[in-house]
């Protein structure tokens, strides 16, 4: 997909939304479309994560060794708890 | 097997969802994106102009505990994303869900849902526990016409798509019928996800489905069977935006 034509799509349906229109089925569908472009998954399997340290929601700093448990951990990136 | 989740959102914006939903294990505040762009997979598509720029792909890691990649999951579709339970239970038989123990003699099956409660349109995990009495066996894939393949189906009024996989069956020679045929004997587990119907209506539902087979000794087969069950499954409705 062009950048041009992923662009439009995120453009107009945020204006839609914000408007309190339904984006129509197609116009929804190369909005997603334009999401999942060139999906990127990151480190390969076998491969070590990146090393991080962030704060949690109750202010505690974790680095990613603090976070492992004996088994490993899940590690789940979001979008966003927000909407 | 511990669990953290990340997102861009601040503090303060994971405090109020972590307080409304009482969630337990770390929202971790990525607020910049560094780590998701240091991860590689900050999602380049969305505009800079836009609000919500700094997104990842939306997925997730099995990570051992030297920080290797075990496994990973990222769905294309974003409506359609396991839960981190139907993970845990795929990967380690954990099941934080309902259950229900469908007994037909020699035939046991406990079915398993990773989670008590879903989305309308989310994926869950199932497994499901079979053990087939000393003498018995039930049968795999590919089968003759004639017989019944062991089988568990739910219900398509809760359910939009279903995916169940079977271990490799034992093949076994029959002499008398002068056929090898796939067999399951003893203890096995079948593993896979159900996709939710979307809109359903929020509550308490049970998730039906039927539990079919046929059982067979070596010198008997008794008549298929098809066993009905239920599992209770909590329907949330949708998760509106954190208050500001």
């Amino acid at each position: 997909m062009d950048t041009q034509t992923k662009a439009n799509a995120f453009h107009e349906v945020l204006r839609k939304m914000a408007a309190g229109e339904r984006p129509d089925p197609r116009l929804w569908n190369e909005f997603v479309a334009a999401q999942n472009d060139d999906l990127k998954t990151g480190p390969q399997i076998g491969e070590k994560v990146p090393d991080f340290t962030l704060p949690d929601q109750f202010g505690k700093q974790h680095s990613l060794h603090s976070l492992m448990g004996k088994d490993g951990l899940l590690l789940v990136f979001t979008r966003s708890a927000d909407w | 097997m511990n669990v953290a989740a990340i997102s861009y959102d601040s503090e303060s914006v994971l405090s109020r969802f972590s307080d409304a939903h009482h969630i337990t294990y770390p929202m971790l505040s990525d607020q910049g994106s560094a780590v998701i762009r240091r991860f590689g997979i900050l999602n380049t598509n969305v505009p800079t102009d836009v609000r919500f720029y700094g997104i990842p792909f939306p997925g997730q890691y099995l990570l051992a505990a030297d920080g290797t990649v075990k496994s990973k999951l990222f769905l294309a579709d974003y409506q359609e994303r396991p839960t981190a339970t139907a993970v845990l239970l795929k990967e380690f038989g954990t099941a934080k869900g309902n259950s229900v123990v469908v007994d037909a003699g020699d035939v046991k099956a406990r079915i398993a849902l990773s989670d008590v409660r879903a989305f309308s349109g989310q994926q869950l995990g199932v497994a499901v526990d079979f053990d087939i009495a000393p003498g018995w066996h039930v049968y795999g894939k590919p089968l003759p016409e004639e017989y019944t393949p062991t089988t568990v189906t739910f219900d398509n009024d809760l359910v939009s798509g279903q995916k169940l996989d079977f271990p490799k069956p034992t093949p076994v020679k029959f002499e008398l019928l002068g056929e090898t045929l796939p067999v399951y004997q003893g203890r096995f587990k079948a593993v896979g996800d159900i996709l939710l119907q979307q809109k359903l209506a929020p509550g308490e539902h049970q998730l039906g489905g039927t539990l079919s087979f046929q059982e067979c000794n070596d010198n008997l087969c008794k008549m298929p069977q098809q066993t009905r069950f239920g599992i209770p499954l909590r329907i949330d409705s949708l998760v509106p935006a954190t208050p500001k």
